[in-house]
């Protein structure tokens, strides 16, 4: 029955004609009917098509949107790519890069009232005690860099990242966080980093799409958000690769449909898309002809890609690769792969570093799950050659805080909460000054009180190093002229090179 | 007129250019096509862009502003920028035309240079005496003349003469009516989103008659698809989603708001109405359940339920969205461009914008149970069977009941106590939950429900000598699962409580005469394991007292003081409920009482306040009543373990009452309840500034003495007032942009100083004031627009005009576009004959594999619907904010986050995959292509003619039906040689009909087709 079984007493109306389903019985008369009609009638639709012969294709195909045609940057790019690792749930920067002697002294302590001020936290009490550094620090590479012990394998390449110690975001909510540092908004609708990326530089990729989502360690808070195009055609949005079976969704043929048949058949739907072409002359036709051949391109270079068969044994060893699991190791393999097939902006999201609760033995879980492979990518660029043509970042959305978060009704010791005022992320590759660190926090590792970079910023330089102006880059919506960095963003030169 | 330039200033080729714009007759390069400038065209978008940043609503740098003609007109703080006598000595024009960085207008660093002909407009305007008009958008629309055309013959209505008078003026004709099959078609999926019936089509078809236009007009208006169709549009606007959004994105039920629209606009619902009901349908004096139902067009605002937010926080940013919303869906209006300081374009100050949000802001969100004959029937046999089983309880002790129910109570006697209920006298939430003393003398919590919370109660008990305080915490039927706490998610029905502080003292405020009770002990009636009462006196903020899920039962502390408190006449007490907790774990309802008996510790009774006086009173020797036997009974039956099995029973059934269906509303707060809205400087949450009154913006105040609107309701009202600049345009030109693809103002939620001008300012008008006076009859405007000439027109792409009119701006053709994503996968499978008509209910899940939602927080998984859900329309998939259908996202579906007014329309190879490859459209190719190759077709053309005729609703060409009947002969011959694998056929009963050769050939064919550029086209 009908759930609108009418109870409502608004004006009557004729009474609603169901379009019933069809079924060959009933559809069978009427179709006589139809197709008498097509003999006898002119067919005006096709005897009047206008044919379009002498015009140029190619003009009539640059009426659509398309991405396969590279776009011009604003100047040199330092950078063609990007792999963005990003350590979604947000990692204690206290125990990983920001190196705090006085918090070991202040031990169950509570911060000064005059350092929080009237600052908001998401669980704790702002009279909480410190917890001090919970591993030790040292000094690695040529630089000098001082990273935790937790971190073995990145301090083999500490000497090609540069280290940021001055990131602060607005938001301390993961979902916000993750968007805002994303989209440049913690409101939801604009378009993300990967989709200005590619809206600005197009993608060189001729059969993968130009932004790629890799997840693995569980699912985002932010969601779908991340990767959203926003107010642009989604053409733009990441499209997020599946960790198992076919790495892109409806990518594989419908069952019994071998690859031949199905080259058959877009070919079919090629030819009688090209005969409408030819009557009706609309542009988007010729676009929807060249995706049908990306499209089938894709079903081959999909499954490529996804095959590390190809790898060799000491690459696989490099990251830590072994099954064939969705881990985050093989997602840093694909994303060198994806790059080296002219993809222009990979996104991994690794999720797990929201350490409430213990987040020493956090820290130990999530670095055996991401130290290596994170440090394998930047030696597998580099001895590729690659790495100065991409873009490496690692980071995630804040920080967290010196004071202990422990709640007995929520059954949490020794974690730390949210912290938006300073944490760190770590660059490498195109255009960054390799074997640095910058920026400065205070004793208590609070406040940055040398070299911020606030999220806008952190924008505007990947940005930049793109061979984007952050400024200029905009698209028109709404009667505005929307940029990533919103109204804000300087680009951070202390780390370009 | 005639000027001489000074090459000064004047770079010679803008000096032929402007030259000629002087002499008509003399013109070369010409900026514009009509005699003269317009402003509203030519002058005011470029001035709009380049200059009000700094010299406009918001900022006016130099003292200047440019956004007005007086403001123009006088100038900046250094002067007149007209030269009125010379006109090309302008300061204006110096500045727009100086070499120098330090002098050019607009200044380098905006990077928004001006180019030669924008100049030279600029120029021509000056040199005219720079005229300048209130921007159109914000005139009431004016009735005007309809224009002459030299083809009258072509006009089938007044859109027609507009359309035609503006080609005529270029020069151009309009095209030919398409086809019968394709307007068809056209009207079909554009007025109910699926392809024609058979039926209807054929009529249509065979008869070109005025008459048959009309006849299948009519039938498509009236079907229930149309409301389904336009629903899905008005869904765009109200961000309808099935999910929560942000991290948790838990499930909420609003589908009956979804519903309700789509009933509405069956019924044809005027769109006045249709608003205000959506808008403030809560306020209506003669409400129905339906028209607060309507409400929920606002409750599609996202919620926030991560752990550790700010409530408050999050309430607002849907108070931002409420207004942003508003703003686009009704009054093409950037009104949330003026959330952090005045807008920058349009006359919208920051104070006003914090007006409108007032407007907004006085409501409390809350689920309304829907009026439901069968549901009400469900829930009258649970209250049956509940009835009947707590009825039979008393069989199992036969006649020995009274007897057991007395030797029950007379155990509790004598720890029964004189409880005292106090009536509070004052009452506070920190975090501005609504307090409410109910007629018991208990206190209702409503509104806002922040995780973190202090009540704090004040009550004047006499004098006395108390020795001891209890805290009841009580169901109540508005409190989630009936309470008695607030939590509606992750602790249902339960509250938190951190500590309780007892304080007495005198009525002055002064601290010093405040003293705090010491409580040495506590008991409770019922604890949740691990949550005992005794938490709330630790001192410790992360323990508390819980119940667990009590669902709808209420429970008792006693707080026993250390010592009396002596009281005098017109002392205090002062209670504070210290809730500290995340997931909005607060006390829903609760009431104190004190006792004075100093005889033991006082213990919280494990029965009510009723049952407990009435033990009291036994305890002074009285003799219990007949009603107050009844009432011992019930207490004794309900925790007697003889009939413990039945109680259970009882319980479950309650709990099934909680199962009931609701949806999100709005409900006006009380005016003695006001909430305060504040401005908020930058916009930000964490700076309220003063506090500002309901209103508007004051240029939407069009009459003299025009009242402002002083709430939703008024709000809502005022938006259809006559005469009111922007509702009716606004409404008019959405409706034209999806019956062409675009509209009038391309810029459909943006009619300020920065969007488009509209292409045909004077049929938007006449449309606008049409639509009006039919007493905004949407399905008469649909009529209207779909009857024109305009609309009729063949789409065929013409060369003649790809030069001068390459996007169709003046509709020399008809328009052809890509149709929404619900439209793709319904038609798809209604081709299939497959699509399922069923309306309403619930959201359902179309197959899509489970790594989509896999993605979003939790890693949920993905539960397909089976049976005849698997094909519902689109409308009624399931939408999850987070992990959206992601066929619906490939094919541009908003994701329901915020307000959309224009779908994108891209063309990716992601789409041919889903349309190749996806679950839907597989099954969809198979199911048709499995009844085509079992019907005997005398040749194979025929069985190629219904293919089409099914999917595209036309017949096939000679040549299409040449090139598929040499495809299927080749794919047969491919396989019979072995140079292609056969599909398997799909059953037992296939096999015996037809070949794997055949299956192959006729199955591929038919997945081409429903993948063809045509399938998926409006045209």
């Amino acid at each position: 029955m009908n759930r609108f079984g009418e109870k409502v007493s608004f004006p009557a109306v004729p009474q609603p004609i169901r379009q019933t389903v069809n079924t060959m019985n009933t559809l069978s008369l009427t179709e006589k009917k139809l197709l008498l009609e097509c003999r006898t009638r002119r067919h005006f639709f096709r005897d009047c098509g206008l044919g379009l012969g002498a015009m140029a294709l190619a003009d009539l195909a640059g009426a659509s949107q398309s991405v396969s045609q590279p776009a011009k940057p604003h100047y040199r790019p330092k950078a063609k790519n990007i792999i963005y690792l990003f350590m979604a749930g947000a990692p204690s920067q206290l125990d990983l890069f920001d190196e705090k002697p006085e918090l070991r002294k202040l031990e169950g302590k509570p911060l000064p009232r005059s350092v929080i001020g009237e600052q908001r936290f998401a669980f704790i009490d702002p009279d909480a005690g410190v917890l001090s550094p919970r591993f030790d620090f040292a000094q690695y590479g040529q630089s000098g860099a001082r990273i935790s012990s937790v971190l073995p394998h990145l301090r083999e390449v500490v000497d090609d990242i540069a280290i940021i110690r001055g990131m602060h975001t607005d938001q301390f909510n993961h979902a916000p966080a993750q968007i805002f540092l994303n989209t440049g908004s913690p409101q939801l609708g604009r378009p993300s980093m990967g989709s200005w990326a590619v809206y600005g530089l197009g993608s060189e990729s001729r059969d993968l799409p130009g932004f790629v989502v890799l997840n693995s360690g569980g699912g985002l808070s932010g969601g779908a958000a991340c990767w959203s195009s926003g107010f642009m055609p989604s053409v733009y949005a990441g499209v997020p690769f599946r960790s198992e079976g076919d790495p892109i969704l409806s990518l594989s043929n419908p069952p019994g449909v071998s690859r031949g048949l199905q080259g058959h058949t877009v070919d079919l739907v090629n030819r009688l898309n090209r005969m409408t072409f030819d009557h009706v002359g609309d542009p988007e036709i010729l676009t929807r002809i060249e995706n049908y051949e990306k499209a089938f391109r894709m079903q081959t270079s999909g499954p490529e890609l996804a095959d590390l068969s190809s790898e060799s044994k000491e690459t696989l060893a490099m990251y830590g690769i072994s099954g064939n699991g969705g881990s985050f190791a093989r997602n840093c393999l694909l994303a060198r792969r994806l790059i080296e097939r002219g993809t222009r902006f990979v996104q991994l999201y690794h999720v797990g570093w929201d350490h409430h609760s213990n987040v020493e033995g956090g820290l130990k879980s999530q670095c055996a799950q991401t130290d290596q492979a994170s440090a394998a990518l930047i030696k597998d660029l580099k001895q590729r050659g690659m790495l100065e043509d991409t873009l490496v970042i690692w980071g995630g959305e804040f920080g967290r805080t010196a004071m202990v978060e422990a709640s007995a009704a929520l059954g949490r010791s020794a974690g730390r909460d949210h912290h938006p005022h300073a944490f760190t992320i770590w660059m490498a590759g195109g255009g960054i000054r390799p074997g640095i660190t910058v920026g400065q926090t205070d004793e208590l590792g609070y406040y940055v009180v040398e070299d911020p970079v606030h999220i806008h910023d952190l924008q505007a330089t990947i940005l930049h190093l793109l061979g984007l102006d952050h400024e200029r880059l905009t698209y028109r919506f709404k009667g505005r002229d929307f940029r990533l960095t919103d109204v804000h963003g300087k680009v951070f030169d202390r780390i370009l090179s | 007129m005639n000027f001489v330039f000074s090459p000064r200033w004047v770079p010679w080729s803008v000096l032929v250019t402007a030259g000629g714009l002087f002499h008509p007759g003399f013109s070369t390069v010409c900026a514009v096509e009509d005699d003269g400038i317009d402003f509203q065209r030519d002058i005011r978008p470029l001035i709009s862009d380049r200059c009000f940043a700094c010299h406009g609503p918001d900022e006016q740098k130099a003292g200047l502003r440019l956004d007005s003609g007086d403001g123009l007109a006088s100038g900046s703080r250094h002067g007149e920028i007209l030269d009125r006598a010379a006109p090309a000595e302008s300061e204006i024009l110096r500045r727009i035309f100086s070499e120098d960085p330090d002098e050019v207008m607009p200044p380098p660093e905006i990077k928004k240079p001006l180019n030669e002909e924008q100049k030279s407009l600029l120029r021509q305007w000056v040199m005219e005496g720079a005229r300048y008009e209130r921007h159109w958008a914000f005139i009431s629309p004016q009735d005007p003349s309809i224009p002459d055309v030299s083809n009258p013959g072509w006009c089938r209505n007044e859109i027609d003469f507009f359309v035609l008078s503006g080609l005529e003026k270029r020069g151009m004709t309009p095209s030919p009516e398409a086809d019968r099959w394709t307007l068809g078609r056209r009207l079909a999926l554009d007025l109910t989103g699926l392809l024609p019936e058979p039926s209807l089509l054929a009529d249509f078809v065979a008869d070109d008659s005025d008459q048959s236009w009309h006849r299948y007009v009519d039938s498509l208006l009236g079907s229930a698809a149309y409301g389904e169709r336009w629903g899905r549009d008005w869904l765009d606007l109200a961000r309808y989603a099935d999910t929560n959004g942000y991290e948790k994105d838990r499930p909420r039920t609003i589908w009956p708001y979804r519903d309700w629209v789509i009933r509405a606009l069956n019924h044809n619902m005027p769109f006045d109405e249709f608003s205000i009901r959506q808008l403030a349908g809560d306020m209506l004096p003669d409400r129905r359940p339906e028209d607060v139902i309507a409400t929920g067009f606002h409750r599609n605002t996202m919620t926030n339920e991560e752990g550790g937010i700010d409530v408050a926080e999050f309430r607002y940013h849907a108070v931002v969205d409420r207004v942003k919303t508003t703003g686009a869906a009704w009054m093409g209006l950037t009104l949330s461009c003026a959330q952090c300081h005045n807008h920058k374009y349009d006359p919208v100050t920051q104070d006003e914008y914090f007006q409108v949000m007032a407007l907004f802001d006085n409501a409390d969100e809350v689920e309304m149970p829907i009026p439901d004959k069968d549901e009400e029937q469900r829930m009258e046999s649970l209250r049956r069977r509940i009835d009947t089983m707590s009825a039979s309880r008393a069989e199992a002790f036969g006649d020995g009941l009274d007897q057991a129910v007395m030797k029950w109570a007379e155990s509790l006697v004598p720890t029964a106590v004189n409880w005292k209920i106090q009536s509070p006298e004052k009452l506070m939430s920190e975090r501005h939950a609504t307090l409410t003393v109910l007629e018991d003398q208990s206190v209702l919590a409503s509104g806002d429900k922040p995780n973190k919370d202090f009540y704090t109660v004040s009550f004047n008990p006499g004098a006395g000598s108390w020795t001891a305080l209890r805290l009841e915490v009580l169901p109540h039927e508005s409190l989630p699962f009936d309470g008695p706490g607030r939590a509606h998610f992750f602790n249902d029905g339960d509250f938190f409580l951190s500590e309780i502080g007892v304080r007495v003292g005198g009525s002055s405020s002064d601290e010093s005469e405040w003293a705090k009770v010491r409580i040495a002990g506590a008991s409770a009636s019922h604890e949740k394991n691990g949550r005992p009462v005794g938490n709330a006196l630790d001192g410790q903020r992360d323990t508390g007292w819980q119940v667990g899920n009590r669902f709808a039962s209420p429970a008792r502390a006693v707080f026993n003081f250390a010592e009396p408190v002596t009281t005098e006449a017109g002392d205090s007490f002062e209670v504070v409920l210290d809730q500290h907790f995340i997931h909005q774990v607060t006390i829903g309802r609760f009431r104190l009482a004190l006792a004075d008996e100093t005889a033991a510790e006082l213990k919280a009774a494990p029965v009510t306040h009723e049952v407990e006086s009435v033990l009291n009173r036994m305890r002074r020797g009285e003799e219990p009543d007949q009603h107050e036997i009844e009432i011992l009974t019930t207490a004794f039956l309900d925790q007697a373990p003889e009939v413990a099995g039945i109680n259970q029973s009882i319980r479950s059934l309650r709990e099934q009452m909680w199962d009931r269906t609701t949806s999100l509303v709005m409900q006006e707060r009380s005016e003695d309840n006001r909430r305060q809205t504040r401005l908020r400087h930058r916009g930000e949450f964490l700076q309220p500034r003063h506090t500002v009154e309901p209103g508007v913006p004051d240029f939407l105040l069009w009459r003299p003495g025009q009242q402002e609107p002083a709430n939703r309701l008024e709000f809502a009202r005022w938006l259809f007032e006559p005469g009111h600049p922007l509702t009716s345009r606004v409404f008019v030109n959405r409706t034209w942009s999806r019956l062409f693809g675009k509209g009038i103002v391309s810029t459909v939620e943006d009619f300020g100083l920065q969007g488009s001008m509209p292409t045909h300012p004077q049929l938007l008008d006449w449309l606008a004031l049409e639509f009006e006076s039919s007493g905004w009859d949407i399905k008469a405007l649909h009529r209207l627009i779909v009857s024109s000439a305009t609309y009729r027109q063949s789409s065929s792409i013409r060369t003649e005009y790809q030069n001068q009119d390459p996007t169709n701006t003046w509709y020399h053709r008809g328009s052809r576009f890509r149709i929404p994503a619900e439209m793709v996968r319904d038609t798809a499978l209604q081709a299939a004959g497959l699509l399922e008509m069923e309306m309403g209910g619930p959201g359902v899940f179309p197959p899509q594999d489970s790594s989509v939602t896999r993605l979003a927080y939790g890693s949920p998984g993905y539960n397909a619907s089976g049976g005849a859900d698997r094909y519902r329309r689109g409308i009624y998939t399931y939408w999850k904010r987070t992990a959206p259908y992601a066929s619906f996202m490939t094919f541009d579906a908003p994701s329901g986050d915020m307000v959309c007014t224009r779908r994108e329309r891209s063309n990716t190879p992601l789409q041919s995959l889903v349309l190749l490859n996806d679950p839907v459209y597989v099954e969809a190719a198979r199911s048709m292509a499995a009844e085509l190759a079992v019907r005997e077709f005398e040749t194979d053309r025929g069985l190629v003619e219904s293919l089409f005729l099914r999917a595209l609703n036309r017949p096939a060409t000679g040549k299409e039906i040449t090139t598929v009947i040499q495809f299927m002969e080749d794919i047969e011959k491919r396989v019979a040689s072995g140079d292609l694998e056969p599909v398997p056929l799909p059953s037992k009963d296939m096999e015996e009909a037809v070949s794997a050769a055949r299956w192959t050939a006729v199955l591929s064919v038919t997945r081409a087709v429903l993948n063809l550029d045509e399938m998926i086209t409006r045209q």
